[in-house]
């Protein structure tokens, strides 16, 4: 079976650009714009892997990150933020997220964070 | 005078006493007599008791009056005198007049008649007399204490006349403005003390131009604002109260100006509207920031998974590097404007200042060298320790020694000096050689975003600002254009726990 990879971003060019990068790679990707809609699309899915975005209209990355770990606490959550706090980190690491990308990251950081998760969790 | 006239008559000739007795017949009731024959009696009389005025006669048997008025003058006893002359002696009058007589008359019945009138009008000479006396005094106090109060006064304060010269010049303007009293009187004020540079001169002079024009009319000004000049060179900035001097008829004679000094209170003014404008401007700027990581992301990976592509052509490839570049140019931009909007968290720690500046200047050595630019560190001596982070103050040393740097395009020297203040303050000076900075400029590069450079953001100093505000610390910078530029850092002094 694929490995599912569930993208949660509210902007367009990185979600596109995510999607492009991660089927190359030969993963099955989807997308959704807002954290309702990510998780109700996590709940139906069940991807191995999410890329979620820390600000988000509606419900923000924390709520759904603690909302995928009260489910479904063995999925791998990569945090994707454009405010790259320590503190923010910190906190997000103790919620459960399994690493934290810094905007605009480059595909290699990504690559090595998506593969840690494999070797992690695979 | 509510009480009788008290008159001491010095005559040995009965018959001229008698004539004054009927004279004074009449109104008696307003005179006391006593009379004596002889200049000794008179000298005892005078010693023991209070006359009003004395009449004493030109000869009298134990000497000639003009004698005993001397000496009564010289022993203290002197009171207004009328003087009895022979008849038809000028001569004698005058000499008398010159001893301080009051008045003089002729030993004649007519002289006697008038007799009333010449003492009434010797009691109020003489009590005019004292009254001017008194006046002068006071006049004379009333000058020294408001000299005393203009001269001590903290504030300047000049007076010019209606040319324009100065001709009171007091010790807060000598102070203020560095101009002694012996530079500054007779000179025309404007030439004193007006601004260097052409713009603002016009400016001032424009605007005093206009309110003199009130103040000769009789009005007066209070607090403008006005910019200065002081003998150093320094711009003063003074809060000025400009009033008409007029003399005893009112007529405008000449012009006083108390000027207070507000050059530090501007200046703290100035800094906290630019404190806050910067957390305003933080605050936008974050926001804009994070805006623009979100599209930047995907824009990146998207030139990442292009150019991972080993058969582009080679115009598409060049393309897709200057857009690589770009890209990292904007989130350069981006890093600085957050890291302006939120600093990093601080770690204050006593440090040794000429440690802090040598770490600093030594990661800019090569560039130094590179750039044909000698580098000076004058160290100060026993400096107390100053309560910083350390990283942070480097950070903004190397902001100043870059800038500097690029100052000195033709190369040139880099001064770094430390110091410590009578205050326990501790500063660091960084000095140049370069190009300067054109005085408009001055203002604005605290800014953020304000640059002239085609490379930066125009954010260096203005973090530098914010950085050294949260250590409580100042920055003032001057400079000249074509002779390079002075910033100062002055760190707060260390309490003493």
């Amino acid at each position: 079976m694929n490995f599912k990879i569930l993208i949660i971003d509210d902007e367009p060019i990185l979600r596109e650009s995510l999607q492009v990068a991660l089927n190359t790679a030969g993963y099955e990707v989807m997308t959704s714009r807002t954290g309702e809609e990510g998780l109700e699309l996590f709940a139906r899915e069940n991807p191995d892997l999410v890329l979620l975005d820390h600000w988000l209209p509606g419900i923000n990355g924390d709520a759904v990150l603690g909302k995928i770990k009260e489910g479904k606490p063995e999925t791998p959550v990569i945090i994707m933020t454009a405010q790259g706090s320590i503190e923010l980190a910190v906190n997000l690491m103790k919620m459960g997220a399994f690493d934290f990308l810094v905007k605009p990251f480059d595909l290699e950081q990504l690559e090595t964070s998506s593969r840690k998760d494999w070797n992690g969790y695979g | 005078m509510d009480r009788k006239i008290r008159i001491l008559v010095a005559e040995d000739d009965p018959a001229f006493v008698k004539m004054l007795d009927d004279s004074l017949e009449e109104s008696s009731s307003l005179y006391d007599i006593e009379r004596v024959t002889s200049g000794e009696r008179c000298l005892q009389i005078l010693r023991r008791e209070k006359f009003d005025i004395l009449l004493l006669d030109h000869a009298l048997p134990d000497g000639p009056g003009l004698g005993w008025l001397r000496r009564f003058n010289e022993m203290g006893v002197g009171i207004p005198t009328i003087f009895v002359t022979a008849k038809g002696d000028p001569r004698l009058a005058m000499e008398a007049m010159k001893e301080g007589i009051f008045d003089y008359i002729n030993r004649s019945a007519e002289c006697a008649k008038a007799f009333p009138f010449v003492v009434h009008r010797a009691v109020e000479g003489h009590s005019l007399m004292l009254e001017k006396v008194r006046l002068q005094k006071e006049l004379i106090e009333a000058k020294n204490f408001l000299e005393s109060v203009a001269e001590k006064a903290g504030d300047a304060i000049s007076v010019v006349d209606l040319e324009g010269r100065i001709i009171y010049w007091n010790e807060g303007a000598e102070r203020i403005y560095g101009y002694g009293k012996e530079e500054a009187l007779g000179k025309k004020l404007s030439a004193l003390l007006s601004p260097d540079d052409e713009k603002s001169r016009t400016e001032e002079e424009k605007s005093l131009r206009g309110l003199m024009v009130r103040v000769r009319k009789g009005e007066m000004v209070p607090n403008v604002e006005v910019k200065r000049r002081a003998k150093d060179g320094r711009e003063i900035i003074t809060s000025m109260t400009i009033s008409p001097l007029k003399d005893a008829e009112g007529k405008i004679i000449g012009v006083s100006r108390i000027c207070r000094d507000i050059t530090n209170l501007k200046k703290a003014e100035e800094r906290l509207i630019l404190a806050e404008r910067l957390s305003c401007l933080g605050e936008l700027t974050a926001g804009v920031a994070h805006e623009l990581r979100n599209p930047l992301a995907g824009i990146k990976i998207n030139t990442q998974i292009l150019s991972r592509k080993k058969d582009l052509p080679e115009m598409e490839k060049r393309l897709l590097d200057s857009t690589q570049e770009g890209i990292e140019k904007i989130q350069k931009i981006v890093e600085d404007m957050l890291h302006f909007a939120k600093p990093k968290v601080s770690h204050f720690k006593p440090e040794d200042i000429n440690e802090v500046v040598e770490k600093s200047l030594a990661i800019l050595l090569a560039k130094l060298k590179k750039g044909n630019i000698s580098s000076v560190f004058e160290q100060g001596r026993e400096l107390p320790r100053v309560h910083v982070d350390v990283h942070q103050v480097q950070q903004v040393l190397i902001n100043l020694m870059l800038n500097a740097i690029q100052a000195m395009e033709k190369g040139g020297t880099l001064t770094l000096r430390t110091f410590s203040t009578n205050g326990g303050r501790v500063g660091v000076e960084v000095r140049d050689t370069g190009v300067g900075i054109p005085k408009p400029h001055l203002k604005k590069i605290f800014d953020p975003f304000f640059t002239t450079k085609s490379e930066g953001t125009g954010l260096g100093l203005s973090i530098s600002l914010n950085i050294l505000e949260r250590h409580g610390a100042t920055i003032d910078v001057s400079s000249e254009e074509g002779k390079g530029s002075t910033f100062t850092i002055l760190f707060p002094a260390e309490s003493k726990s």
